[in-house]
């Protein structure tokens, strides 16, 4: 897919965070994008360089700050997430070209908690998710409206709330009729469940707005 | 996975929702919705879960719907009941 079709998530990978994550590879892809995700890359290559690549590849990034902490007593926070916001930033203000055009979304999921770790973002704008994939959905879908030069008809946030469980109400019904184990589940490839997301907006004959 | 399986899924995804005769249950906004899959609108809107997965399973029992899928807030499946063919 072209660049300006191509939204880098950059987000956790950990099980508590999987249903907003699932959510935003959903809203994505529901919005006619692709997603791009750090775990679909070839380990052949470096995973810095990997990355390096995904960010210049994409127009649109998703970053969520919210597991910039510890998640045990006397462990360090985790900071690759920032460090990956950084590198967009840094692409955005010192690339050139269509990198200059990139739109950059930033999640945390308590109001102002970014700013005791990152006060250098203060002045720009993050999106609250309160954990929640339907509050991701909806400012993700918004932050989209609200970028497009040209203001064409897109789905509500209801609306696609709406699809997205009826798509995890579909995949739930398919993996127990083919016997889909929790591992084959869990450990899904994400290009294989943004295969099945694409394959279910195909034939879904009510998905057209 | 195999790539035949995958193949099959693949298939099993397209054809997915086109029956038309889900109901959902799902959290939306504080409140608990039902509505019919495909759906433009919502049947009817709840203030708490309780209720709404009461009436959806009248609605179930009333209408020519066979599915019941209670959803919980992040959208995973709780409960999904089949009405016998």
């Amino acid at each position: 897919m072209a660049f300006n079709e191509n939204i880098f998530i950059n987000c956790p990978f950990d099980e508590d965070y999987k249903p907003i994550l699932k959510s935003l590879v959903f809203c994505t892809i529901y919005l006619g994008y692709k997603p791009l995700l750090s775990e679909t890359l070839n380990s052949a290559n470096s995973r810095m360089e990997g990355i390096q690549s995904l960010i210049s590849k994409a127009k649109y990034s998703i970053h969520d700050l919210s597991r910039m902490e510890a998640s045990k007593k006397n462990e360090l926070a985790r900071f690759n997430m920032p460090f990956e916001l950084g590198l967009d930033m840094g692409c955005k203000s010192f690339g050139k070209g269509k990198h200059k055009d990139k739109f950059l979304l930033i999640f945390d999921k308590i109001r102002h908690r970014y700013k005791k770790a990152l006060s250098d973002l203060s002045g720009n704008d993050i999106e609250i998710h309160n954990n929640s994939p339907e509050i991701a959905i909806r400012k993700f879908r918004n932050w989209m409206y609200r970028i497009q030069k040209t203001k064409v008809k897109m789905d509500s946030g209801n609306k696609i709330w709406a699809r997205y469980n009826e798509f995890i109400g579909d995949f739930y019904q398919i993996s127990k009729d083919n016997e889909l184990s929790k591992y084959d589940i869990d450990e899904m490839p994400w290009d294989e469940y943004c295969q099945y997301i694409l394959d279910w907006k195909e034939g879904h004959s009510n998905f057209k707005s | 996975m195999a790539t035949s399986r995958k193949k099959i899924l693949s298939e099993k995804f397209r054809k997915a929702g086109s029956s038309g005769k889900k109901l959902h249950v799902i959290s939306r906004q504080g409140d608990w919705v039902v509505f019919k899959e495909g759906s433009k609108r919502v049947i009817s809107i709840y203030p708490t879960k309780k209720i709404a997965v009461l009436n959806g399973r009248k609605i179930l029992n009333s209408s020519d719907m066979n599915t019941l899928v209670i959803h919980k807030t992040d959208g995973s499946v709780e409960n999904y009941y089949q009405l016998a063919e």
